[in-house]
């Protein structure tokens, strides 16, 4: 049984290769970036409303 | 007559059934109240909230991490092995737990020290600076205990050590081993107790005391460095400065997710406990500043062995720490007490040099 | 005594006592939970000598370490033939050490500990030397047992 588990534990390599990570990197910090502009023109909106 | 489209009026009366029913609007107001200074140092403000951020980001992560995590010696290796290498995803949920935690005991920790300069913790903060040094060594006790359930060879060693430092408290010591270990050895049962220790008893700890902290934060509202004359209007927190705390929590998952997907975390050998250590044994950063002082100690000073010498001098530091607002009688009057700006500055300096030290020799 | 300063003392009293009742009976309870959570001793059951390897597993002039109960100990082969065995268990804070044939010291890579050939701590933090423990040779078979 314990034998079984860790020749399942290694069959496949897990960790995608960088180019793969690289791009999942750029497409998450688009998306998060476009985020913070929001949030950012949402925080004017509302100084504004109270003078700040 | 205008005429408002029907979501419009969905969303208005949904908004007034749910205010009817759960009175959300004392809240608000109450949240609106407290006001957050804007002076030179307010930037550092944004760092408790980073903290909560990443303490966040830990329990979402580590749930998903219990799912196939196993605690036993014969299993937890390679159940870390099959999370990284077949479950979907599983590699970049190991990493953000393993990052976030790196980056949540940055964070308390900068948030410690600028709190600290800005001598935050004087009257009537003084509980909010008790709980938050018991915050530090709670998150050091995620890392610790954390490091363990992998079960690979440097997280065996670094266990057998840390659990073993405690042992020359005098009268406390041997059934402080004892209890944390479950035994003599570092085996099954302390995998189990490290194990209990960081997915149920912390976190319930962590909770309460982040909440304790975060209701008086509310309470006292933001502290003003001495002798800082506010130049500009404070911000309300609601909505205003949440808005701020938002913006600085998305750029801090940014830098999360950059580190976790260009650094993914690795996993090392089984742990073989009748194995010599490898060389070039280190414990993470956050604790080389004690692993330095264990090194550069010599055996023996005066007839007292070096641990004990050690733990008495990591008793005074904690307590020096959590009594600070009580020390510190000048702060209490808000007078600037230079005296202690200087132990920090000392401190910091001893850090650096050690953990240098560490990594050069 | 008024009336008033009856009363009132008479509530005092009501809720120091019901104060120090509930605190004294918490006590067992969390002497309880610490007995619970105690390993019980007999569990770690210890056996007085064992046998651990063959002679002939032995090179000249290099270490093995052998499982003795759940202890670790270095069994080492002199040039002249014969069998030492000594705790592997660092005396500084529990590593395993590591003997280095070329320097013939055992070397602590945690904290870096020296120990010599007898065992004897010669450099490093370690406040010990190395436990030893006797060796018997039984038709090829090492038999270690605690001294
Ligand atoms: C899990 C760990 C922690 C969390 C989630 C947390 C959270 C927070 C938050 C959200 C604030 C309000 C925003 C700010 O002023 O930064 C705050 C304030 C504060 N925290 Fe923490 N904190 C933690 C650990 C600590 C530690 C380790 C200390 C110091 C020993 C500390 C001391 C303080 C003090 C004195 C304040 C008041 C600051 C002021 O009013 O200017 N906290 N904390
Ligand atoms: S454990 Fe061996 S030198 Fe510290």
């Amino acid at each position: 049984m314990r034998d079984t588990l860790s020749q399942h534990a290694n069959t496949f390599a897990g960790i995608p290769d960088i180019g793969t990570r690289i791009t999942l990197f750029v497409v998450i910090t688009f998306m998060l970036i476009v985020t913070i502009l929001l949030v950012y023109f949402k925080m004017r909106e509302s100084d504004d409303k109270k003078g700040i | 007559m205008i005429i408002r489209p029907s979501w419009l009026h969905f969303r208005e009366s949904s908004r007034v059934w749910i205010e009817d029913r759960l009175r959300l609007k004392p809240l608000i107001d109450l949240l609106a109240k407290k006001l957050v200074p804007r002076h030179k140092y307010s930037f550092w403000y944004l760092f408790g909230g980073l903290a909560l951020f990443f303490f966040i980001v830990q329990i979402v992560t580590g749930i998903l991490l219990l799912l196939y995590y196993s605690p036993t010696p014969n299993t937890a290796n390679e159940s870390v092995r099959v999370i990284v290498n077949q479950v979907s995803f599983g590699w970049l949920v190991r990493s953000l737990h393993s990052w976030s935690a790196n980056l949540m005991i940055a964070t308390v920790i900068l948030h410690l020290f600028s709190t600290y300069f800005m001598k935050a913790y004087r009257k009537p903060r003084e509980l909010m600076w008790v709980s938050g040094v018991f915050l530090l060594f709670l998150v050091l006790g995620f890392g610790f205990t954390g490091y363990l359930l992998p079960w690979d060879t440097t997280a065996y060693f670094a266990t057998q050590i840390g659990t073993e430092i405690p042992r020359s408290i005098p009268v406390l010591g041997e059934f402080i081993v004892r209890l944390l270990r479950g035994g003599e050895f570092i085996d099954e049962e302390s995998l189990k107790r490290l194990f209990a220790l960081h997915v149920v008893i912390l976190p319930l700890i962590t909770l309460a005391v982040v909440l304790f902290h975060l209701i008086l934060n509310q309470v006292h509202g933001t502290s003003i460095p001495i002798g800082i004359r506010s130049l500009r209007e404070p911000i309300p927190f609601f909505p205003n400065y949440l808005f701020r705390d938002a913006i600085a929590w998305i750029a801090a998952l940014i830098l999360l997710f950059g580190l976790c997907l260009i650094f993914p975390v690795q996993i090392g050998p089984k742990a073989d406990p009748f194995a010599s250590a490898p060389v070039g044994i280190k414990p993470e950063w956050y604790f080389l500043t004690l692993y330095q002082t264990l090194r550069i100690v010599p055996a023996a000073i005066l007839g007292v062995n070096s641990e004990t010498i050690v733990n008495v001098c990591v008793g005074i530091a904690g307590a020096f720490l959590l009594m600070t607002p009580m020390i510190d009688r000048k702060a209490r009057m808000e007078q600037y007490s230079s005296g202690f700006t200087w132990i920090g500055v000392v401190a910091i300096f001893y850090v650096i040099i050690a953990i240098s030290l560490a990594y050069l020799t | 005594m008024t009336a008033q300063d009856k009363e009132i003392s008479r509530r005092n009293f009501l809720s120091q006592a019901l104060t120090g009742w509930i605190s004294i009976s918490v006590l067992p309870v969390l002497y309880g939970m610490v007995e619970y959570a105690l390993p019980s001793k007999i569990r770690d059951r210890i056996l007085e000598s064992m046998h651990v390897a063959k002679e002939a597993d032995l090179l000249v002039g290099s270490a093995k370490i052998v499982k003795f109960n759940k202890q670790a100990i270095a069994l080492l082969k002199s040039e002249q033939g014969q069998v030492r065995a000594l705790s592997a268990v660092c005396t500084h804070l529990g590593c395993i050490v590591q003997y280095q044939s070329d320097r013939k010291v055992f070397h602590c890579n945690c904290h870096g500990s020296e120990f010599d050939l007898e065992g004897r701590n010669i450099s490093g933090p370690a406040p010990r030397p190395l436990q030893p423990f006797k060796v018997d040779i039984k038709e090829g078979d090492i038999i270690i047992s605690r001294i």
